[in-house]
């Protein structure tokens, strides 16, 4: 099977199957170089990817009013919830604040292995558990107010 | 929706603060007690930070200190955090800020937290 790379900036991404070359940021400028292909070439001389690049097209009109579709990626990591999960396992919830703590170091890790992806997923790991504490913590808090201003009304009320 | 929620969050941790500053967790039932502990008779390594803020907020720190060590040596840095992750100062700051909550605090934090959690374990006499 054919592999593509292209190369955008100074990156280069790759290898990518036909089918993933799809979900890939291709526009007719792009450089793009499969093994037995003497130079990078642009995609708009690459006959094969004529119905690709017109699918993009499309595409981009469509997801046009979200940003450009090669947009360029973040330069800054993504927010760990170190200090959201530090609140969560003292405060409230152990487990989801440990569960938080362990994915701001996956954050970490995986932005400085040049993982961008990897720490973009990660980040959204971190938020979904602080979330998760925040919402217990709301609901325990919440549940218990109710709890004492019940016990309060049945002992004002002489006691049952 | 969003400022509607962090609005009702303030509001509730104000209200906590109030709370923890008007009656002493030590003596009064107002508070909720540690759900971990409740369940399984272990305590947690928060176990005591309401005790510790109530504390401190009588400038206690002696006191503090001995309900619960981890709450009083990281709430500074847990207020730093706090005000570079939801203040503008973070952006300004934002090499600093990245640092803040880096690699090397989440490895202290994570080995603070477990081996407090240990000590409290091995010998729950001592804290």
């Amino acid at each position: 099977m054919k592999l593509y790379y292209y190369a955008q900036g100074d990156e280069q991404y790759g290898p990518f199957s036909p089918e993933e070359l799809r979900n890939e940021p291709i526009q007719p400028g792009t450089l793009i170089w499969y093994q037995g292909l003497k130079n990078w070439t642009p995609a708009s001389q690459l006959e094969e990817l004529n119905e690709l690049l017109a699918s993009a097209k499309t595409q981009a009109n469509v997801v046009s009013a979200e940003g450009p579709l090669d947009a360029p990626a973040p330069s800054k990591m993504p927010k760990n919830y170190l200090i959201e999960s530090i609140l969560a396992t003292i405060f409230c919830c152990l487990p989801l604040g440990i569960v938080g703590i362990i994915n701001a170091a996956k954050v970490e890790s995986a932005w400085n292995a040049g993982d961008i992806n990897g720490a973009i997923h990660a980040a959204q790991q971190a938020k979904k558990w602080t979330t998760y504490s925040l919402i217990s913590g709301i609901v325990v808090g919440v549940l218990y107010l109710i709890y004492f201003v019940v016990m309060f009304g049945f002992a004002v009320g002489g006691g049952f | 929706m969003k400022g509607f929620i962090l609005i009702s969050i303030a509001i509730l941790g104000i209200f906590f603060v109030w709370l923890l500053a008007s009656f002493d967790p030590a003596e009064s039932s107002f508070f909720l007690a540690c759900p971990f502990r409740s369940l399984t008779g272990f305590p947690c390594p928060g176990c005591g930070s309401q005790r510790a803020l109530h504390d401190l907020l009588h400038g206690q720190v002696g006191s503090a200190f001995q309900h619960n060590p981890l709450v009083v040596l990281g709430l500074p840095y847990v207020l730093i955090g706090g005000v570079l992750e939801y203040s503008s100062l973070g952006n300004r700051f934002s090499a600093f800020r990245q640092k803040w909550t880096g690699r090397f605090a989440i490895y202290i934090w994570g080995i603070a937290i477990g081996v407090f959690w240990l000590a409290r374990l091995l010998c729950s006499s001592c804290w």
